[in-house]
């Protein structure tokens, strides 16, 4: 096993999918602003009235469910999440 | 921490809510009452409020939980902390029985709570506050059962941002759920009003009022960013105007409106101290370089600014939850580089104070591989011993940026996690990324790197028992210290016996009992399989006093055997089996068997196996004797050199007595050659040893296997079994 190169997880079930990645589409209430953007995992931020969109991919479920976290913590209001 | 097991003090300008107040009151006749809203909804303020209106007829017991409390031990231990101020008998019993068997929280620890609680008669209210941060399975499910087994003068009260795994359909569809939800802690336009006459802002109007009631939702943590707003407005009424006129989202206002309101070095210190879950002046001081932290934290606090105190006595404040999102927000987005340096002051800081585990979270929170390490395996021994495996899994499962999975110690510790949840392979997996680093260099135990590995191998023998038998050769030879001799003649001791050999394994393990000290899995280890040596030399008297005496020594310590410490138990029933208190046996042995098949298929495992069917063919019960002996059998088929034990599964075998020979009414089903692979199946040989029976390779016999399995619509070689003994295939029981 050649760890040092790939920083492979020996337990498996871990792979931060850098080839696959999760297309995601957020809808926000409420305009938000563009100093956030860099908080949002390299996903980019489009303000219509009313509402923000973010879009972009992500590495897997798990970064979308921090994300969603992050956001509800804010107290960001979420309007809809797609993926895929 | 103290200020974990008490209402936080009530802030000031709380608005008085005597309806919300009447309805937790009458959650007393439900099972569960339950106050769920995002953050900054006035959860624990309108709690404390309960607390504080009833504290002359009712007892709070209270437990704020934190990030690492979704560990069972942990959150059981600090809930029954909380009814112990409140019920002095609760605990006696059942914390202890928590540390001994971490794993049977339900049946083992809940039947000794509840007996604790009939004592007592006042009315208790047990609030878990945060519960969100504690909600995962192994803690859900018994307190499911905690809540609908409590005595009638107990109220169950959980605060959560978001609806926990518990059974609330049920308990709704029975009226037995009380439920306060965003929807009832907002304030109403009367409530909002009140609101700014105690935060000392007065003169709207009522229009303005109910333009800001509507703009907010009479969400009160909104409300309390607009007082702070509105305080150094000159015109109120044009600010109202904007602010209700407006879409910004609130973390936008915190961190741009409110943030220019505060002087830059009020500003500095609160993004700095925004790491901290908690703040009080000393730590404040340590993380952000200043002095008089105490002082500010009293002024935010009379400012009505960002923090309330958790007690009575000014020194531990926190954060109101959304102002700390948005503060660790801007410090993010304004200066990511200062992050890590705050988590490594607040860790040295916490480490200096004794406080390790939050040290710890500090440490991984810094992404700071060196403190890391030295924190967690500073831990590791202390935690595993006391069964909190699921504290170490944790902090392992985050450490994840680069190269700290490369780290070689940290991955003796991750080893060692998995070794203890009888997982050898991936312990395997682990040691093979330790044994990359430098052999000679000396971990923070002070122990050579290649030492640690080999004393590990000869633990949880990930490859084969001759491969573990090598590393725990070396590892005696190269033991730095009576008690790493000690710790290593213990793994010896076990190879040894693996690979047949007890009269060597008895010298390793009595000289290994010798030295070894402190360690009680280890001690358990050595115990147990020196008890069984003696089993097999025909001493189960001698063989029971040296297993129960590391028994013993373990539930005195109130500490959980596991992974190599459950050998004791091993030992244990194997010495009752011989002694006839078959009953007894088959319980300790049943035990030893439902640890090791929660991991993965282990040599521990099969071996348990194997003295199961011992113990139940004594017992008469030769059905349920086979069913362990196949059970053993498919297990040795999956792990790389077993040693010993097939010899010891085909010497049991042939105790057991031989099947029928009944050949008729499946010639049309099973072919002549499937039905005899059939019958041999059923003699609990393994694969290999049936292919050499019938002179044919290993893979001719899957072959039959496969075709026998699917005729009989069988996945397992036992669901085969008992599909073929129901069929009449093979007899029913013995002869």
């Amino acid at each position: 096993m050649s760890i040092r190169t790939g920083d492979a997880h020996p337990s498996g079930g871990h792979d931060h999918g850098h080839m696959t990645g999760l297309p995601c589409r957020i809808l926000l209430e409420g305009e938000v602003s563009d100093r956030f953007e860099p908080a949002f995992h390299g996903l980019s931020l489009h303000r219509h009235p009313g509402c923000t969109e973010l879009s972009g991919t992500l590495a897997d479920q798990s970064q979308l469910q921090r994300l969603l976290n992050r956001l509800f913590d804010l107290g960001m209001q979420v309007i809809s999440v797609r993926t895929g | 921490m103290r200020s974990k097991l008490q209402p936080p003090t009530l802030p000031r300008e709380s608005v008085p809510r005597p309806r919300l107040l009447d309805e937790l009151r009458w959650g007393k006749s439900s099972a569960l009452t339950l106050v769920c809203a995002p953050p900054g909804y006035g959860k624990t303020t309108l709690l404390s409020q309960w607390a504080e209106a009833d504290a002359g007829t009712t007892r709070f017991a209270w437990v704020t939980l934190d990030e690492g409390d979704a560990d069972p031990v942990r959150f059981w231990t600090y809930l029954v902390s909380a009814l112990a101020t409140m019920t002095a008998s609760a605990g006696r019993r059942s914390l202890p029985a928590l540390g001994r068997h971490p794993e049977r929280i339900t049946a083992e620890f809940l039947p000794l709570l509840m007996e604790e609680l009939e004592e007592g008669g006042q009315d208790l209210v047990l609030v878990l506050e945060d519960y969100h941060r504690a909600d995962c399975p192994p803690v859900t499910e018994p307190l499911a059962s905690f809540i609908e087994r409590r005595p009638q003068r107990l109220q169950v009260v959980l605060s959560t941002r978001s609806d926990p795994h518990l059974p609330l359909g049920r308990w709704r569809a029975n009226g037995q759920l009380t439920e306060i939800r965003a929807d009832r802690l907002q304030f109403s336009e009367r409530e909002v009003g009140e609101f700014f006459d105690r935060t000392g802002i007065d003169g709207l109007s009522r229009a303005e009022l109910g333009q800001l009631t509507v703009r907010t939702d009479g969400w009160p943590s909104v409300l309390r960013l607009a007082a702070i707003l509105l305080r150094s407005q000159s015109d109120r009424g044009e600010f109202v105007q904007a602010f209700a006129g407006s879409t910004r989202q609130v973390a936008d206002y915190l961190t741009t409106d409110v943030l220019q309101t505060v002087s830059p070095a009020i500003r500095s210190f609160l993004l700095g101290t925004s790491v901290l879950p908690r703040l009080c002046g000393p730590l404040c001081d340590a993380v952000t370089g200043t002095e008089h932290s105490a002082a500010t934290l009293r002024e935010l606090d009379r400012a009505n600014l960002f923090i309330s105190p958790l007690d009575g006595d000014g020194r531990w404040y926190r954060y109101h939850q959304l102002f700390a999102e948005a503060l660790r927000l801007e410090l993010e987005i304004t200066e990511p580089h200062l992050v890590s340096g705050l988590h490594t002051r607040a860790c040295l800081w916490f480490e200096r104070e004794g406080d390790l585990e939050s040290a710890t979270e500090h440490a991984i929170a810094a992404h700071d591989t060196g403190l890391c390490r030295r924190l967690i395996l500073r831990q590791l021994q202390p935690l595993v011993g006391s069964g909190h495996l699921a504290t170490i899994e944790r902090w392992l499962a985050r450490l994840s940026w680069p190269g700290v999975l490369s780290d070689p110690e940290l991955a003796t510790a991750r080893a060692t996690a998995a070794g203890q949840r009888s997982r050898p392979d991936e312990a395997g997996r682990w040691l093979d990324v330790a044994a990359e680093g430098p052999r000679d260099d000396l971990t923070s135990a002070g122990v050579p790197l290649g030492y640690g590995v080999d004393l590990l191998r000869s633990f949880f023998l990930p490859g084969s028992i001759s491969s573990a038998h090598e590393a725990a050769r070396r590892a005696v030879a190269e033991a730095p210290g009576p008690l790493w001799r000690g710790a290593a003649l213990a793994g010896l001791g076990q190879c040894r016996y693996l690979l047949g050999d007890p009269d060597g394994a008895a010298e390793a393990l009595r000289e290994a009992l010798t030295l070894i000290r402190g360690d009680l899995n280890m001690l358990a280890l050595a115990s147990g399989y020196l008890a069984l040596v003696e089993c097999d030399q025909g001493n189960p008297r001698q063989a029971e006093r040296i297993a129960r005496r590391a028994v013993d020594a373990a539930e005195s310590a109130e500490s959980a055997l596991s992974g190599i410490g459950v050998m004791a138990h091993t030992g244990l029933g194997a010495a009752l089996t011989a002694q006839g208190r078959l009953a007894e046996a088959d319980d300790r042995l049943g035990f030893v068997v439902g640890l090791h098949k929660a991991g993965s298929p282990s040599i521990w495992l099969a071996h348990a196996l194997i003295l199961l069917a011992d113990c139940r063919n004594h017992a008469g019960g030769a059905e349920r004797a086979r069913e362990a002996l196949e059970e053993a059998t498919d297990t040795l088929d999956q792990i790389p050199g077993p040693g010993i034990v097939p010899e010891l599964a085909a010497a049991m075998r042939g105790r057991l007595l031989a099947p029928g020979r009944r050949a008729a009414a499946y010639g049309q089903e099973l072919s002549e050659r499937e039905a005899v692979v059939l019958r041999l199946l059923a003699t609990g040989l393994s694969l290999r040893e049936i292919a050499a029976q019938l002179y044919v390779s290993p893979n001719t016999v899957k072959t039959h296997i496969r075709a026998t399995y699917r005729k009989l619509g069988a996945g397992t070689r036992a669901q085969a079994l008992h599909r073929a003994r129901d069929l009449g295939l093979l007899p029913r029981s013995p002869g």
